[in-house]
């Protein structure tokens, strides 16, 4: 399939979004460039998890991984990490897009906040893009693929936090704490909210503090180079700030 | 034997008693998706293959695409009575079908044909539908899901083919799934077969199967039938008049018609084949020979010749590689037993993806294979085993012949060994490109990472103190930038650095703006707040002591100050300030001047009235046990 890439100033334009609505846009030409992109197969793919239980949300997060994985994720980086790219083979996918997100028609907002969001850690293609390439990339046995995916959906929250810094986007990094995670189970741990420090605010999170630490501390490059049974010792101490590690301590 | 029965149709479908099935064969939206790269693979597989046994010569396979009149279709009337009563059930169904509907009404459609010679065509055709394994035409013209195996287990191993679904590759690029093969064998007999891939349907008030042959019926007793092929009579572009097989398909997809990309596909999976003397392929008027095949991977109309742009197509590169780099051999294990390939490996800094082309003894590349984390390393090569290896080879591949898997493997016990085998697969090659790698970057010695910390260190020195200013004053509400205490390292980037504003930009604005607030308010107030560069605070850990010395010597703004207040920011790894985020009392248990050992005060999160003596001001603190020693502050003065 031909992906048209989009011409600029398509965003936050209220006719570029009456004419998804009318199916209009293939026609005018005024909205792209003469820039192609081929993919051999484009299947659809859920793009905004923001609905349904937790369980939901996690089969949406695994198919997209596994589509994302087996038809993208061959594309060049400049192709797979370009928002307009996306963008452009979104609006290809009109009839299942309003099929899966009807809210779309809904509002010009839900339009942007849902289709044309911007591409970075707060957009789920990004978020899938990003995961399924640092675990593919690293890992090819595919059940312990499948392993990682599934810790990374129930670690979302911390997941986006790491991305959320340029310096900790690096797969080994990511892995070594998800593995962490794993092996002490501290999945709940990290997800639960500080209740005795008024100072920080009212929703933090364990999880996220922890790789704030990380982040604070310097040399700051060197954590995401380090082996696992490095990084243990200090991720474990940057969680002892915030949560009571005594057991864990003595369990491993 | 051969009675034409004038009213029988040409083409024949097995009458069943209702419909099961409203689905097109699956595996034709597979070969569909492949393209005519599919199809010319299949094909050419099919035709190598059944190469002449003992012949050391080439398979010549002709390629032909051309028009042909609808009515020059050996019973083509049949196929398209039958379409017209297809009833779809479903959406991709129906679109099928109306697909079919649009093409029928072409006086003259398009062709190709695929002819090989020096092969040995089908055996048996005479015999009809047998059920012997001796008459391949029998099993060829009538069978799904099954090929003639070998009677010699060496030629059977080194086959292309497998899964028996080479036939149906044909029928996927007819627009009617249409397909014909007119086959001559050693005694000179010429038959031509044909079939059709529809759906199950009502034609007449009875229900047939979805697949139509193309052949002549004997009635026997009981209501029983043997199928019996036609000889070959019927119009030039179905003739095949030398031993061997010609595959013909009419009504030709449109995106199929393309010659270069046939021409392309050969190239692709075939090029060992071809350089190896064992296949020639005339499609049209070009020639691939082993003398031609460099005309055309080293023509821009067919190959992009630039090789930092071989990102998908990697066929240049495997045609340099295999021709002159001299092979070595690579053991790869799948944890039972060793198997022994020949590589050709070539290592070039401007190779943009690393691919490791993996071909079986028939010539026949099955994947451009990525070495796991080793994608985008600079390298190519041809990776190719012998008897063994191909035997086993084989067994991995997937039913469509273009990657190796483990996923279809039934047996856990032989999908555990696969698994094994494709990543140990990985790791050898990664090994070795590992080593290509070294080889072509020397090391002088092991490598000082102090000095890479110290790299870091001085960049993040420059980037804070470009972005802060030597000494930002902020006066009132204007801030003035002061060039008073210029490092020199600061004045070497001045001279050269454009990008100075970047780390500014980075910036979360809206902490930025807080400080900026605070700061104003306070200000108005009472005293001036400056920001200390790095370059003139010492900060020291000795256990759990921590000591810093700031020197305003070189400021002229503050070395006549007799005190100071100072606060703490800490800085974050992107170079982020957090003004809230360090809380003194929580991080140190003592504030003190380590010459008096005065014991200063903490208010509002500020360290107040520290002694400046010459300039120089000195705090000596007491870590707290959970104070966290890499962190990294920027220093506040208050005066």
């Amino acid at each position: 399939m031909e992906v048209r890439l989009l011409e600029k100033g398509y965003k936050d334009n209220e006719q570029f979004y009456k004419d998804f609505l009318e199916d209009q846009l293939q026609l005018k030409e005024e909205y792209f460039t003469s820039e192609v992109i081929h993919l051999d197969k484009a299947p659809d793919f859920p793009i905004y998890m923001a609905q349904g239980s937790e369980a939901e949300r996690k089969e949406l997060f695994l198919e997209a991984f596994k589509v994302l994985t087996d038809d993208y994720l061959d594309t060049d980086r400049d192709i797979h990490l370009n928002e307009v790219f996306w963008h452009s083979l979104l609006i290809t996918k009109r009839d299942y897009l309003l099929e899966t997100y009807p809210k779309i028609t809904e509002s010009l907002s839900h339009f942007n906040n849902i289709v044309l969001k911007k591409f970075d850690w707060e957009n789920y293609i990004y978020k899938c893009v990003l995961g399924a390439q640092y675990i593919n990339d690293r890992v090819t046995d595919p059940a312990q693929r499948e392993r990682y995916y599934s810790l990374l959906v129930d670690n979302l929250d911390l997941y986006n936090y790491i991305i959320k810094y340029e310096i900790f986007r690096n797969d080994q990094f990511l892995l070594n704490i998800l593995d962490i995670i794993d092996e002490l189970q501290l999945s709940k741990v990290l997800k639960a909210k500080i209740t005795d420090r008024d100072d920080l605010g009212k929703d933090e999170r364990v999880g996220r503090r922890v790789i704030f630490e990380f982040n604070k501390s310097y040399p700051v490059v060197m954590s995401p180079v380090l082996e696992k049974e490095e990084l243990k010792p200090i991720f474990l101490q940057y969680l002892s700030y915030y949560f009571n590690t005594s057991k864990l301590m003595q369990s491993s | 034997m051969f009675k034409q029965q004038p009213k029988e149709p040409l083409w024949k479908f097995s009458p069943i008693p209702n419909i099961e099935e409203s689905n097109f064969n699956k595996i034709l939206e597979r070969f569909y998706n492949m393209r005519v790269t599919g199809l010319t693979r299949e094909n050419t597989q099919n035709s190598m293959d059944g190469r002449l046994l003992g012949y050391e010569g080439p398979v010549r396979l002709k390629i032909e695409t051309g028009s042909i009149k609808k009515e020059d279709i050996p019973g083509i009337n049949d196929v398209i009575d039958r379409i017209k009563c297809l009833q779809g059930r479903n959406s991709y169904t129906k679109e099928t079908i109306q697909h079919m509907i649009n093409k029928i009404n072409q006086d003259e459609v398009r062709y190709i044909s695929f002819e090989d010679s020096n092969t040995r065509g089908l055996t048996g055709a005479k015999n009809g539908q047998s059920n012997s394994a001796r008459d391949t035409w029998g099993i060829y013209a009538y069978n799904k899901g099954v090929h003639f195996e070998e009677a010699d287990s060496q030629v059977e191993t080194s086959r292309g083919g497998s899964h028996g679904v080479g036939k149906i590759a044909s029928n996927a690029a007819s627009d009617l799934h249409l397909m014909y093969f007119a086959n001559c064998d050693e005694y000179g007999d010429k038959h031509l077969g044909g079939t059709v891939q529809l759906i199950e349907h009502v034609y007449d008030d009875q229900c047939y199967r979805s697949t139509g042959y193309f052949t002549d019926i004997e009635r026997l007793e009981d209501n029983k039938s043997k199928f019996y092929p036609y000889e070959n009579n019927f119009h030039p572009v179905f003739e095949k008049n030398t031993r061997g097989l010609k595959i013909i398909i009419p009504f030709l997809r449109e995106e199929y018609d393309n010659e270069t990309e046939i021409v392309k596909s050969i190239c692709d999976s075939f090029f060992v084949s071809i350089l190896e003397g064992k296949l020639e392929v005339l499609v049209n008027k070009e020639i691939i020979t082993r003398e031609t095949i460099l005309d055309y991977v080293k023509d821009p109309k067919y190959y992009e010749q630039d090789i930092t742009e071989a990102k998908k197509i990697f066929t240049p590169l495997y045609v340099e590689t295999y021709q002159n780099q001299k092979p070595r051999s690579l053991k790869v294990s799948d944890s039972v037993r060793d198997y022994n390939f020949n590589l050709y490996f070539h290592y070039d800094e401007q190779i943009p993806k690393g691919r490791v082309a993996i071909v079986r003894t028939i010539g026949m590349k099955i994947e451009d294979f990525k070495v796991a984390s080793n994608a985008n390393k600079p390298y190519n090569a041809v990776l190719i085993g012998g008897a063994d290896e191909d035997a086993y080879i084989k067994s991995l591949e997937n039913e469509s012949h273009t990657e190796l898997s483990w996923e279809h493997i039934k047996d856990p016990k032989l999908q555990k060994r696969a698994k094994r085998f494709i990543n140990n697969l990985s790791k050898e090659m990664a090994k070795i490109i590992e080593e290509a790698i070294k080889e072509n970057n020397p090391t002088d010695g092991v490598m000082n990472t102090e000095d890479i910390l110290y790299v870091v260190e001085t960049q993040f020195k420059n980037d804070l103190s470009d972005s802060l200013g030597t000494v930002m004053i902020n006066k009132g509400k204007s801030v003035v930038k002061a060039s008073t205490v210029v490092p020199k390292k600061a004045k070497k980037k001045r001279g050269e650095n454009t990008e100075k504003e970047k780390p500014e930009k980075k910036r979360d604005p809206l902490k930025r703006k807080k400080r900026e607030e605070k700061g104003t308010e306070s200000e108005e107030q009472k005293s001036t707040k400056y920001s200390a560069n790095p370059e003139m605070v010492e900060r020291l850990i000795l256990g759990k002591r921590e000591l810093v010395k700031f020197d305003f010597t070189k400021s002229e703004l503050i070395k006549d100050e007799t005190a100071c207040d100072i606060s703490l920011s800490i800085i974050d790894g992107m170079g982020v300030e957090y003004p809230d985020e360090f809380n003194l009392l929580g991080n140190y248990s003592s504030i003190a001047d380590p010459y008096s050992g005065t014991q200063y005060k903490v208010n509002n999160n500020v360290i107040k009235d520290v002694k400046i003596r010459q300039g120089v001001s000195e705090l000596q603190l007491e870590l707290n046990d959970n104070f966290n020693k890499s962190l990294k502050f920027v220093y506040y003065i208050e005066v």
